[in-house]
């Protein structure tokens, strides 16, 4: 365990400092309103605000809309931001399963067009399982273009929960699989903990369940350091919230620079 | 820049559900608190929570009593079954112990999806809790309640929280358990109720404090950290690098509690 007189990165924290010597890479954001709730600044340049204030590097997201109703309008959000701040943005493109015949076609024009480079799937808004088969054109295109797919979890969900993705992670061992939340619920953490020892290419997201007292300390002691990974949720949640649990976590900062972005960046094809 | 934080909300004592790494006791909170850079916090007992009110009130008197920076919350209950005293005497009996602050924990307003997450199991009604209510007014003292569980099961409804703050304009009300979804009930309450203010501890909003700062000021915010439940660095770390007033990140850690406190008259 690292003492505060050990962790630059603890003091930088305590003192409201930006990161500005640390390689920050966010995996897990959203970008456009929400239906569900108002988010202040939700749009590129209020986010970007928030990612200099930081020192966060790289924010990888997704459209409030592609994983809602409309893939499209969602999708096209993202390629704005990203086509707006290149080096700051990176995009993953949406399909809602239940619009299932359009998917093949706009992940093509995701990729191809908008410059999206990367996947997102939400199950549990969608309501479909993440195994079913209208998800199959995403994780077939996922393996065809090496690409990462961020994949939501929600443990108790039977479309979402982590062991939902067992059969796919061994089925398709090249994609690396982001479980969103790492489970998002106890019951989830144990399940995304499972999943992590069981295949090398699930990633955990530290975003939301890591609210729970001592869990990144738990997690960095119970699951490979190379598996996990930081990521927000911004604009849904807050980005200084879930950065400051990995900045205050009572390890290492070795451990803490894998974390915040060192083992994310080869997944999205940054080299460090 | 150093800001000064007072914690709203910590908890000594055995939970019934328990995080793998999670602290009991009150010199593990202490080291916790300086581990975040936390100077002074507001304290209830789990057993008072989770067990009887007026056992686990006991308990925290002694087990805070070593450490200074510990301030008691008490859990009360309605005084009408006998287990605990009636307001007037409720309340001297706090101005006589130093106790500057109450939590209630009501009847959820819809059937739980667990069996603990009945609480206390009484109505939030005026038969039932308006005396109570009046006398903490009276004195000022401030009412926290968690009005949702971390997954947004509501504990306390928006209905009950309104009710309170028409029917007691004079009663610091301090609701806590607001996450991310919940500004498009909060703002209203918080433009049209001055008595109504927001425990932070789980308000993880994007550029949040800004927003609410510039519509409302930062006078009804109050720093919590959910200990040890909750990690509580993320609400130090939101607070500290919130692109808000210097002044204002002082009142929001810990000045606006400290007033909130320092406003308790126990004498009515």
């Amino acid at each position: 365990m690292a003492t505060s007189a050990e962790s630059r990165i603890l003091e930088k924290a305590r003192m409201g400092e930006k990161l500005d010597d640390v390689f920050v890479l966010d995996c897990h954001g959203h970008i456009g309103p929400s239906f569900i709730h108002h988010i202040p600044g939700n749009d590129k340049d209020g986010m970007l605000k928030t990612m200099d204030r930081l020192g966060v590097d790289v924010f990888c997201i997704s459209g409030e809309a592609g994983i809602s109703c409309d893939h499209r309008v969602g999708n096209d959000l993202v390629a704005d931001a990203v086509a707006s701040y290149p080096d700051r943005y990176i995009g993953y493109a949406s399909i809602n399963p239940n619009h299932a015949e359009e998917a093949a076609g706009e992940l093509e024009r995701c990729f191809d067009t908008l410059g999206l480079t990367a996947l997102k799937i939400h199950p549990t808004f969608h309501v479909y399982p993440a195994s079913g088969p209208n998800y199959r054109p995403v994780w077939e295109f996922a393996a065809r273009r090496g690409c990462p797919v961020l994949a939501h979890t929600q443990g108790g969900d039977p479309n979402a929960a982590p062991s939902a993705y067992d059969g796919i992670a061994r089925e398709f061992p090249d994609v690396p699989i982001i479980l969103g939340h790492a489970g998002n619920t106890r019951q989830g953490v144990e399940e995304a903990v499972e999943m992590a020892g069981k295949h090398t290419n699930v990633f955990l997201d530290l975003n939301f369940s890591t609210f729970y007292y001592g869990l990144v300390e738990d997690l960095v002691r119970r699951v490979r350091i190379g598996q996990l990974i930081y990521g927000s949720d911004a604009s849904w949640n807050s980005m200084s919230y879930l950065l400051g649990i990995i900045l205050y976590a009572k390890i290492g900062d070795t451990e803490k620079i894998k974390i915040l972005g060192e083992n994310a960046a080869p997944l999205f094809g940054i080299k460090r | 820049m150093k800001i000064e934080l007072f914690d709203c909300n910590a908890m000594i004592g055995r939970r019934i559900l328990r995080s793998r790494l999670e602290f009991t006791s009150a010199a593990e909170l202490v080291a916790e608190m300086d581990h975040l850079g936390i100077s002074d916090a507001l304290v209830h007992h789990s057993l008072a929570k989770e067990y009887s009110p007026s056992i686990g009130n006991e308990r925290l008197m002694e087990e805070i009593a070593p450490h200074d920076r510990l301030h008691p919350c008490w859990v009360v209950l309605p005084s009408h079954t006998g287990e605990m005293e009636e307001p007037r005497a409720l309340v001297g009996k706090m101005r006589d112990r130093s106790v500057r602050a109450v939590s209630k924990f009501p009847s959820p307003p819809v059937p739980p999806p667990a069996f603990t997450l009945q609480l206390h199991r009484y109505a939030m009604i005026e038969t039932v809790c308006g005396d109570l209510l009046q006398a903490l007014q009276d004195n000022r003292i401030p009412l926290f309640l968690e009005t949702q569980n971390f997954l947004a099961f509501p504990l306390v409804s928006w209905e009950t929280v309104e009710w309170i703050l028409k029917s007691w304009p004079d009663l610091p009300l301090v609701i806590g358990g607001i996450r991310q979804r919940d500004n498009r009930t909060l703002y209203p309450l918080m433009e049209r109720f001055e008595s109504l203010h927001l425990d932070i501890t789980l308000y993880g909003v994007h550029r949040g404090l800004e927003d609410f700062t510039e519509r409302f000021g930062a006078e009804r915010l109050v720093f919590g950290t959910g200990l040890p439940e909750f990690a509580g660095s993320g609400c130090a770390a939101q607070l500290k690098y919130a692109e808000i007033a210097d002044a204002d990140k002082q009142l929001i850690a810990g000045g606006n509690l400290k007033r909130i406190l320092g406003g308790v008259k126990h004498g009515n």
